[in-house]
């Protein structure tokens, strides 16, 4: 369970990031964020696991505050949150296994790290989460040898062998086409709906918010302004949201059905 | 989909091929050295001795200091210029596109290859015994010299340049002169005249160490101050060159980049052309200044017999010396050369990454750190190898040791710079996952950093292995063991087909090292 009280966060230079947000989500659940450009979903996705600090009241997962938490205490508790890029973030020139592995650096000490020495225990649940994105047999492959669908499948691989309890994913498919689109999101929606891991998914694109979400978030200008399951988000809603009426180019399209 | 056939990991005989080999290098190279721990730390007291000594510097000493500093600026004025006087010719020979005819322009590159080889401190060398020792030797030493690196310089610009004009002035009728003239030089002319600035800052710091082969300037009057123990004025001495080279070099950098990148806006002709008017007054001025500052006499009027014999014994090499069976023949000489460039190099390789991580500004939160590191860094650049040589050879005596801890301690400078760059300009995603992994900074390190750079350090630390094999070659020439020494012996005993021998055996071994080095450096990255 993730808790947000009071939360705000406001950037040195002045920028309002977040303002005053309150809200729960319950495990299990698969939450999509939307908003304009610049409304504070990437700001409210990293103050979960402190990427970004914020300024003002509580994030409490599972009942423990994530704001308070210091040094090992806060490396601890990020263990349990898996967090998937828009630009994926691998390492390029390393395989695609160390890359998955190197989610598991939580679990062991430092100088075991330094060796690179992970148990085969590790080793097996890498290759298991490859098994479970089907990218098993890429491995050994180099990362950069990779199309960016598989590259993102890598990534989602990686917060498996985290065993994370929560999955944070920063507009995971804005950088893909459109069916890579949505083999990544099927992905992340079986994961979700299998592991019973609870998922939050930045999007841009509103059909794929209705598509894949449970409850739907939306921001603007750092407020929480919309919060409700899927069902209720009228295109009215998306309006509010977004403080227009929605664009075309707010819509992904019919690829892949 | 799932593929039949499970993935397999592939076999890492390969890196392990690898290190083993390089271990082997260094365990030899170590023997052949004597550079043990034990033997560094017997010298660690002789070190801080001797730079206890050095301090307080004598200030006063700068009155006697000013004038062989002059002579030593003039020797580079003078050599710079003469030297570009070939330099710009001879490239334009060599460059493909504009020498049509390979059998001018292949030569031409051959004669730029070979004079790029052969290091400043050996010219002065020879043409000290040649000229007699003083500025004139100096002055000679530095015309090869510049020649050497201005030329290769000029020559890569000029094969860069945009064919569009050339084919214009080849449409227009143009002959060969006015397609040069119209053509190529227009589009050369300010990488040119960076170019030479250039080579001017490095003509300044080899003109100031010229003098301890006999070559004039200031390095003459550093050995005489060394002789006689007096490491206070030495230090003198070395900072007050330190602060002619550094102001000359900033005002020089200056000037380069106005000339690569332009100023703020187009210059007026008008401007432009008063600022051609002033720059080659100035050069005029700075010409006179030196023809009438050195004292270029000191021809002697055996010169000509001592450069045919020279000639004659070059081309006559004493192949005897490649190998003796009793030892101390070219073979193991070289190999020893080699051995305190490959030590030299794996201990900058090492003593650089903190300093590295130290200085790269993506790496801490605070600007202050990371400028600190970059200050250490260019400090530790600053001061020539050789200066660092003479220290480490008075605190563990002349030989090869000394030599390895000069070249690792230098190259400590050059290569903490660029394994900074390296760091800085790195990807920060893998870095910010690793965090969100709960990663702590060292494990952040060996995951997200690490896998990384080091592709770019193995390329970098083979290209300063050209370099530092280069520099160890010298070295010996003042006493820090290898090649170097015999050379100098020989040099001083006239004994020509013997230079001729070592000097074949060096260019050999650069060139080969330069080759291995360059196809290694090709695969890394
Ligand atoms: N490091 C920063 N310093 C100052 N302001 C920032 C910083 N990062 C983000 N902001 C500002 O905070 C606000 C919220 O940014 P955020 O990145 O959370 O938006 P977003 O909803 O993720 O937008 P996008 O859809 O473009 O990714 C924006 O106005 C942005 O300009
Ligand atoms: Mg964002």
């Amino acid at each position: 369970m993730i808790q947000f009280q009071n939360v705000s966060k406001v950037y040195p230079n002045g920028t309002i990031g977040l303002k005053n947000i309150n809200l729960t989500i319950k495990p299990g659940e698969f939450v999509v964020i939307v908003g304009l450009s610049g409304a504070g979903k990437s700001t409210l996705l990293r103050s979960i696991n402190r990427l970004h600090e914020i300024t003002d009241g509580h994030i409490l997962i599972d009942g423990k505050s994530i704001t308070a938490a210091k040094g090992k205490e806060l490396l601890r508790m990020r263990r349990d949150i898996g967090m998937i890029f828009q630009s994926f973030n691998l390492v390029k020139r390393s395989s695609v296994l160390r890359n998955v592995l190197s989610g598991r650096v939580g679990y062991h000490s430092t100088l075991r790290m330094l060796l690179g020495m992970f148990p085969q225990h590790d080793v097996d649940l890498a290759l298991k989460a490859l098994e479970r994105v089907n990218i098993r047999e890429k491995a050994f492959s180099r990362a950069d040898e990779l199309s960016g669908g598989q590259q993102q499948r890598v990534s989602i691989a990686r917060a498996l062998a985290q065993e994370a309890k929560i999955i944070l994913a920063d507009e995971p498919v804005a950088s893909l086409d459109p069916l890579t689109t949505r083999q990544v999101m099927d992905d992340l929606k079986r994961i979700n709906q299998e592991l019973g891991i609870t998922t939050i998914v930045n999007l841009h694109f509103i059909d794929l918010a209705r598509e894949y979400a449970t409850r739907i978030i939306g921001l603007r200008a750092g407020e929480l302004v919309y919060d409700g399951p899927v069902a209720e988000a009228t295109d009215e809603v998306f309006g509010q949201i977004y403080g227009r009426a929605i664009k075309q180019d707010e819509l992904l399209g019919g690829a892949g059905h | 989909m799932k593929s039949a056939t499970a993935a397999v990991r592939p076999p890492r005989t390969k890196l392990y091929v690898t290190v083993l080999i390089l271990l082997a290098f260094l365990i030899g190279s170590a023997v052949q050295t004597d550079a043990t721990v034990p033997e560094l730390i017997r010298g660690i007291p002789e070190i801080a001795r001797f730079i206890a000594e050095m301090f307080p510097p004598d200030w006063a000493f700068f009155q006697k200091i000013w004038k062989p500093m002059a002579e030593t600026l003039q020797m580079s004025i003078l050599g710079t210029l003469i030297g570009a006087l070939f330099a710009y010719p001879l490239a334009l020979l060599a460059a493909r596109n504009v020498t049509k005819t390979p059998w001018l322009s292949v030569p031409a590159r051959l004669i730029m290859n070979l004079c790029r080889t052969i290091p400043d401190l050996l010219y002065a060398a020879l043409f000290a015994i040649i000229v007699g020792f003083g500025p004139t030797a100096g002055t000679l030493a530095l015309v090869f010299f510049t020649f050497g690196i201005l030329s290769k310089l000029a020559y890569e610009s000029t094969e860069a340049i945009d064919p569009g004009p050339l084919e214009a002035m080849t449409a227009v009728g143009a002959n060969k002169l006015k397609w040069i003239r119209f053509g190529v030089l227009p589009q050369v002319a300010p990488t040119y005249l960076a170019h030479l600035l250039y080579t001017f800052e490095i003509s300044i710091r080899a003109s100031s160490i010229l003098g301890l082969v006999g070559a004039g300037g200031i390095g003459l009057l550093l050995k005489n101050t060394l002789d006689l123990f007096r490491y206070d004025q030495a230090c003198s001495i070395v900072i007050y060159t330190l602060i002619v080279v550094i102001i000359i070099e900033t005002v020089s950098t200056r000037f380069r980049t106005y000339l690569l990148k332009g100023g703020k806006g187009p210059a007026s002709p008008a401007r432009s052309r008063m600022f051609t008017i002033l720059g080659i007054a100035v050069t005029l001025a700075l010409l006179v200044w030196s023809l009438l500052g050195l004292k270029l006499t000191g021809f002697q009027p055996t010169w000509w017999q001592f450069t045919k014999a020279m000639f004659k014994g070059l081309f006559h090499p004493d192949w005897g010396y490649v190998y003796l069976p009793e030892g101390e023949d070219l073979l193991r000489n070289l190999l020893l050369t080699l051995s305190i460039s490959y030590l030299g190099n794996i201990v900058s390789a090492i003593v650089c990454l903190p300093f590295a991580f130290w200085a790269a500004a993506n790496m801490s939160r605070s600007r202050l750190v990371s400028g600190s590191g970059k200050l250490a860094l260019s400090l530790v650049r600053t001061i020539p190898e050789v200066i660092m040589a003479i220290i480490f050879i008075k605190a563990v005596g002349p030989g090869p040791y000394a030599g390895v801890l000069a070249l690792g301690l230098h190259s400590v400078g050059m290569l903490g710079k660029l394994y900074a760059e390296a760091i800085e300009n790195m990807d920060m995603g893998p870095v910010e996952a690793m965090t969100a992994v709960g990663a702590n900074r060292w494990k952040i390190l060996a995951f997200a950093v690490v896998p990384q750079v080091i592709p770019e350090f193995l390329s970098y630390a083979l290209y300063r292995f050209e370099i530092n094999l280069r520099s160890a070659t010298l070295l010996g020439m003042i006493g820090a063991g290898g090649i170097g020494t015999p050379l100098i012996f020989a040099i001083n005993g006239r004994s020509w087909p013997r230079v001729g021998i070592i000097l074949i055996g060096i260019v050999v071994t650069v060139s080969l090292i330069d080759y291995i080095s360059g196809t290694l450096r090709k695969k890394i990255v």
